[in-house]
């Protein structure tokens, strides 16, 4: 039990950085790889159709600022549809 | 509300090209994300690298990122990027295609650049099968896996692509799934930073195809697949790195070694054998600036209007050269603009041959004669292929024992000469066409004597000048003859 209480003494100093997602629904062709990825599942498919009849990635409510700027999503995109831009300054506790 | 804003590798790619056509669920797209990613990471100057890519899904990968590129012939562009490499060696190059393209038709290329350990980056798409054709069975597909041509089943053995490789002298071997989008951004950093042969074999999803053919219909099911069946290894050995269903796919970096380049090699032995200390991008070698000839332009001596004329006989008789000396004296010697153009059968000997000139005073804008004005014969099955070319007011030039001219308009003018029996007389046939030039020179205003004796000086092989020079009076006597027309 003391081992998982251990924690560093600089803690407090380290901030997980936040990040805002974008995403270019007509570029998706709803391969759902980057809801796949996403380590916070903050992304699911969108009820809606874009241009070419495919789902595309939204938000889900409530979790618009849980993005942990990750990369994930962008690095699998195969459609350059979707990134992260990091909101400086900011970050969760 | 969504802010439209810039991607941020927005200056690598071309978007007035996107959306791209790879299907949904695609790993090329995610290799080629992962490239993307790997230069703006590794702030690598775009000036100097550019992407070769063949033919297949993963060749359109050059026409989409926004560098220097090739879109190259089927399987050859490991061949393309080796002389982009050996022409420029400061540049980067990077060679991006399927593994039907790289390791099927392109596979002795492939081999023997690993071989010469050409310092180029290859990255292979091994998604199994051909995709673009529809699905079938290539040199990759798995064992045991279905595709269109093999319905049973493939009962063939794969290609272990990163055992060749190692196997043929790469000096940079890695393997990763479409899945592990990390590693193969970091792999591509390192492999251009790595001096020699690169080989990065991609397993990359194709849904559409193999995939569903083998119970794996999205994207999403071939990403899970591929996580669940890789194994990652910190030394692999790429003996066990054969793909088969059941085992997991090997992955990981198999070779990183060092040693010298074919670039490095070459510049070792030529230094030593020629004395050569600088070469061509070693970064301090500058070209000196030539100097610019003046060329004073030749006025045509007289107006002539545009004459065309062919020529026709056996392969073997010099039709082809004699058409080439009439237009080196008209051309070069004259100052006449000509267009000189010949055809000729796969025989060397005894085929249809026949070569055309057109000649005028003003510059000549026809790629080949259409409408002989003046034919030139030596062959009877000549005379007989190119006698629907003889119109009204033809002049036609024969060899009088070997052509027979019959059917022809009463106001063609026919010029006849025993070519071929004065040549040998002279010592050998083979000058006959030599013959038929001075008789036609003495004939056509076209070229004085002198040029065409130019001409022939030019054109012969050495030693045979005077020989043949001979040959030509022999021929021009005979035409005084006839006087000019």
């Amino acid at each position: 039990m003391a081992l998982a209480q251990r924690k560093p003494l600089n803690l407090e100093k380290f901030k997980i950085p936040r990040g805002r997602v974008i995403i270019f629904e007509e570029l998706c062709k709803g391969c759902e790889l980057c809801i796949e990825y996403c380590p916070k599942q903050i992304l699911e498919l969108s009820e809606d159709y874009n241009e070419r009849g495919y789902h595309y990635p939204v938000l889900k409510s409530g979790m618009e600022d849980e993005c942990i700027y990750c990369l994930f999503c962008q690095e699998v995109c195969p459609d350059f549809a979707i990134f992260s831009e990091k909101v400086e300054g900011e970050g969760h506790g | 509300m969504q802010i439209k804003k810039e991607h941020p590798l927005e200056r690598l790619l071309r978007r007035e090209r996107m959306p791209h056509i790879l299907c949904t669920g695609c790993g090329i797209g995610t290799t080629m994300a992962n490239l993307v990613e790997a230069l703006e990471e590794g702030e690598f100057d775009l000036d100097k690298i550019s992407v070769v890519s063949g033919i297949g899904c993963a060749g359109r990968v050059a026409g989409y990122l926004n560098l220097d590129g090739f879109h190259t012939t089927h399987g050859r562009p490991i061949a393309f990027a080796t002389g982009l490499k050996l022409t420029n060696p400061d540049l980067t190059v990077i060679v991006f295609s399927g593994d039907g393209d790289l390791a099927a038709i392109g596979g002795n290329h492939l081999i023997h650049a690993a071989r010469r350990n050409i310092d180029i980056k290859v990255i292979c798409i091994n998604n199994f099968t051909y995709g673009m054709t529809g699905g079938q069975l290539g040199p990759t597909t798995p064992s045991g896996t279905w595709s269109s041509t093999s319905v049973y089943g493939n009962y063939e053995i794969p290609f272990n692509l990163p055992y060749l490789l190692c196997a043929c002298g790469a000096t940079y071997v890695a393997r990763w799934t479409s899945a592990h989008a990390h590693h193969i951004k970091n792999s591509i950093i390192e492999a251009m930073h790595h001096k020699g042969f690169s080989f990065i074999e991609v397993i990359s999803a194709c849904p559409v195809y193999w995939g569903r053919k083998n119970k794996l219909r999205t994207g999403k099911d071939m990403v899970k697949f591929f996580l669940e069946h890789t194994e990652i290894k910190r030394h692999p050995d790429p003996r066990d790195a054969l793909i088969q269903m059941g085992t997991p796919i090997l992955c990981g970096v198999f070779v990183n070694e060092k040693r010298p380049d074919y670039l490095d090699m070459m510049k070792a032995q030529l230094s030593k054998k020629l004395g050569i200390s600088e070469f061509r991008g070693d970064g301090k070698v500058t070209l000196p600036e030539e100097e610019k000839k003046v060329v004073s332009e030749m006025r045509p001596p007289k107006e002539i209007k545009l004459t065309q004329i062919k020529l026709a006989g056996l392969g073997g008789q010099g039709i082809a050269l004699l058409g080439l000396i009439m237009g080196r004296a008209a051309s070069i010697f004259e100052g006449y603009s000509t267009v000189y153009t010949q055809e000729y059968g796969p025989e060397a000997r005894g085929g249809a041959s026949s070569s055309g000139l057109i000649i005028s005073s003003r510059a000549v804008n026809m790629p080949y004669t259409t409408a002989p004005d003046i034919l030139v014969i030596m062959a009877q099955g000549a005379f007989r292929k190119y006698r629907k070319d003889i119109r009204e007011n033809s002049i036609i030039f024969i060899d009088k024992d070997l052509v027979r001219p019959k059917n022809i308009p009463n106001s063609v003018k026919v010029y006849a000469i025993p070519a071929t029996r004065m040549a040998e007389k002279l010592g050998r046939a083979l000058v006959a066409n030599i013959v038929m030039l001075g008789f036609f020179t003495a004939i056509t205003p076209y070229f004085s004597v002198e040029s065409a004796e130019k001409a022939v000086k030019m054109s012969v092989p050495k030693g045979t000048e005077e020989f043949n020079l001979t040959a030509f009076k022999e021929g021009y006597e005979y035409g005084r003859q006839y006087g000019r027309a």
